[in-house]
């Protein structure tokens, strides 16, 4: 078996935000999703600062949307998770059920 | 008439979000503030909300910045802006002591020369750190880090004599040469561990 990318939690948790949001995952979404999801109240910047690590890494790919009025005529930066994103995720989570094996059975 | 964001987070995300990704993370900020927290909060809640996401954000864009190597050339302009008025600073203190002619002999010789060795320094500490920064050759960071500590070093064994002001030179020559290694450090560390290998 090879090792793949390693993930941090708040990577994992990120990447994981995007698979939810499918296409449409941009900053404010994905730091609202893990809100709605972990009640974790994170910044905007620990969102787009482990973005940009994940797209260095080619775990997610961003593209420039269209400015609108609400944004005050500003763009928007989606991001969609890639290929080796998801296997990223997959191996991730495989890796965590193989360790949390036998470890939380009710008696 | 939309409500508007408070002005000191909108500077204060001015000064910290790296400028290509300004545009996106403002307009982020400002969408989620208008459609959802004026909503929720009412206005003075919605831009406490917004102040403490400019606070929040502060650490992991320096970061960002300090990752992406850009943040070597504020320190450049951060360091020149102090080295300049702290080097006008001594050579008007020099000048005053050379008046007074008791005090003329704490003058140490080669206090001069050493002030310039000691500018000339920061300013091409701030060159190589920049070049490196600009020319993206991180590998050389394994040099810069220690560059950085014996040029510190060098530099206080060698003014051990001199007025105090020429400490914090010292050390303004070697910060950003060790805050840019620091960063490309971390930037190669965190490359090497996506590498696959066999196990």
């Amino acid at each position: 078996m090879a090792k793949g990318v390693s993930l941090g939690a708040f990577e994992h948790v990120v990447l994981l935000a995007l698979m939810h949001l499918d296409r449409n995952g941009y900053g404010m979404l994905v730091r609202s999703e893990i809100q709605r999801r972990t009640g974790r109240d994170v910044s905007i910047g620990a969102v787009y600062a482990t973005l940009d690590r994940l797209e260095e890494k080619g775990l997610v790919r961003s593209e420039i949307g269209a400015p609108s009025p609400q944004r005050g005529g500003r763009a928007r930066r989606s991001f969609t998770i890639t290929a080796k994103g998801a296997r990223a995720v997959r191996d991730a989570r495989s890796a965590l059920a193989r360790m949390s094996e036998g470890l939380f059975q009710s008696t | 008439m939309m409500p508007s964001a408070p002005l000191i987070g909108r500077m204060l995300l001015r000064v910290i979000v790296p400028r290509a990704d300004h545009e996106y993370i403002a307009g982020d900020l400002l969408e989620e503030f208008r459609l959802h927290m004026v909503p929720a909060l009412g206005d003075s809640g919605a831009r406490r909300w917004y102040l403490r996401q400019a606070l929040r954000s502060a650490c992991p864009f320096l970061l960002l910045r300090l990752r992406r190597g850009t943040i070597a050339c504020d320190l450049l302009c951060a360091q020149l802006a102090v080295a300049a008025p702290l080097a006008s600073l001594h050579l008007l203190w020099m000048f005053v002591l050379s008046q007074v002619p008791l005090r003329a002999a704490n003058i140490t010789h080669g206090y001069a020369v050493a002030s310039m060795v000691c500018l000339v320094l920061i300013v091409a500490g701030s060159g190589f750190a920049h070049a490196i920064a600009v020319g993206g050759i991180y590998r050389r960071s394994i040099v810069a880090f220690p560059a950085a500590i014996l040029l510190m070093a060098a530099m206080m064994i060698s003014l051990v004599d001199a007025h105090w002001i020429a400490w914090p030179k010292a050390m303004l020559a070697a910060l950003p040469l060790a805050a840019f290694a620091g960063g490309a450090t971390a930037r190669g560390l965190n490359q090497r561990s996506d590498v696959r290998r066999p196990t």
